[in-house]
């Protein structure tokens, strides 16, 4: 108990550090279309979030990213065991994986927005980028699954059902936890700089792109904390769903590639 | 019974096995001993087809069910102590209960519902040799399953598990000598590669 209200204080302690100096350098800024005060910000994201349009607004883009990480999840989870089991398929995929990785955002955006519309782009920009983590992932775990655990699979003659279940989902899990937990945090950011980039009609993207263009600071950080805020909560979310899947997990693996 | 007909192995272009024949007979308990690296585990191996010979042959019946003790317990650490024992495929109705009567008898009744992690080297051991009695198999492969027991637990799960294996055949590596109470056979490795089995001794 000790421990959580240190941890609890040690938490409070630094968020209102970064606070103080937020007050401090807006107030030798003293200008609030460079870096706007706290407070104007937090009044700012008050405001926002009093309107319905806001909400319709960000659910859209959770909508798109979720979509994109959806969409990501099942590819990378097939290709992870295609690469796994046919090494052909590994050298084959391995560059271009390579190569999105390398990839600026921008350069797929404006190549794919010939191809696809400006409401798919996030949806697509979002899957292409989480897409090697999940990969990557899900490779390493399906490759940590022990020789000598697999031989006794053998010996004591798994089905192919109970070899999935029993060893091969708990060695993959920890694996795939790390991918979600690496991939949110870069989902938004790809989905929402796909959503600036080629801006479609409603989208917390297309909120920071005018605010830009309006110089309206103030709701550039409400918006951008927003989708710091947004990211945490789905993050914290699909852990906790993935948590309670009736699933036990290899927790002594704990090599983990990003 | 299981016969080896003219079985060679090598790693690595180097000979483990070279032209190997012996046939056990069903229902009897053989030790095989040798020096440390004399090619004793990869005889198991090959009976249980974890290794596939570069030529010969292994000839035993298609429904031949062999469970194996390995020298480290291999369980699955996300498993408890009744999952690992009773995920071992049986033709039983009612897995967990064989299971756990097996741990029950073999002094695990404390430790059903503990993870791998929890447990001592030699508790993880008779984890390992309760998943081969769970299995419920024709023939059971041991090597050197007692190695992690003190020398009383080892008397009582020597005794239980022989006593199991009536009329199940038994191949155990070992290195012990007073494990040879237990087997009908003793045969010897003289030589890498291994080209025979040379029984040594005879219980019977």
């Amino acid at each position: 108990m000790n421990k959580t209200l240190n941890k609890a204080f040690q938490v409070a302690v630094s968020i209102l550090f970064w606070f103080l100096v937020w007050v401090v350098a807006s107030y030798r800024v003293n200008n609030a279309f460079l870096l706007p005060s706290p407070v104007k910000t937090l009044r700012a994201t008050w405001e926002l979030l009093k309107t319905s349009d806001f909400w319709l607004i960000a659910f859209n883009t959770l909508g798109r990213i979720f979509l994109g990480i959806f969409i990501a999840t099942l590819i990378g989870i097939v290709v992870a065991i295609a690469t796994s089991k046919v090494t052909f398929f590994d050298t084959l995929l391995s560059p271009a994986m390579s190569a999105v990785k390398a990839t600026p955002v921008a350069s797929f955006a404006f190549l794919a927005v010939l191809f696809i519309g400006h409401d798919v782009l996030p949806i697509f920009i979002t899957a292409l980028l989480v897409l090697p983590i999940i990969w990557t992932n899900v490779s390493a775990g399906i490759k940590g699954v022990s020789k000598e655990h697999k031989e006794v699979a053998k010996v004591y003659q798994f089905s192919k059902t109970k070899m999935l279940t029993k060893l091969y989902v708990p060695s993959v899990l920890p694996y795939f936890l790390a991918a979600c937990r690496s991939a949110i945090g870069l989902a938004w950011k790809a989905g929402v700089a796909a959503e600036v980039l080629c801006p479609p009609r409603r989208a917390i993207g297309t909120e920071l792109y005018n605010a830009k263009n309006y110089l309206d600071t103030e709701k550039l950080f409400a918006v951008t904390l927003l989708t710091i805020i947004f990211s945490i909560i789905l993050e914290k979310l699909l852990i906790y769903l993935i948590s309670k899947l009736p699933i036990k997990s290899n927790v002594s693996s704990t090599e983990v590639r990003a | 019974m299981i016969t080896l007909k003219n079985i060679s192995v090598s790693f690595d272009k180097k000979a483990v096995i070279k032209d190997l024949s012996f046939t056990f007979e069903s229902g009897k308990k053989y030790a095989i001993m040798g020096e440390s690296g004399s090619g004793k585990t990869t005889v198991l191996n090959v009976i249980s087809d974890l290794i596939k010979p570069q030529s010969g042959e292994v000839l035993k019946n298609n429904d031949c069910k062999i469970a194996y003790v390995f020298q480290e317990p291999r369980l699955f650490d996300w498993m408890s102590v009744l999952e690992n024992v009773s995920i071992a495929k049986t033709d039983a109705q009612s897995n967990k209960a064989i299971a756990e009567e097996i741990l029950i008898n073999l002094g695990l009744a404390e430790s059903l519902n503990q993870f791998p992690p929890e447990l001592s080297g030699g508790m993880k051991q008779r984890v390992s040799i309760a998943r081969a009695m769970a299995y419920e198999p024709d023939v059971i492969l041991l090597d050197e399953p007692f190695k992690a027991l003190d020398a009383q637990t080892k008397k009582y799960v020597a005794t239980y598990l022989f006593d199991f294996c009536k009329d199940k055949t038994v191949i155990m590596v070992t290195h012990d000598e007073s494990d040879l109470e237990y087997v009908d056979e003793v045969l010897k490795i003289e030589n890498t590669p291994v080209t025979s089995l040379t029984m040594v001794k005879c219980n019977r």
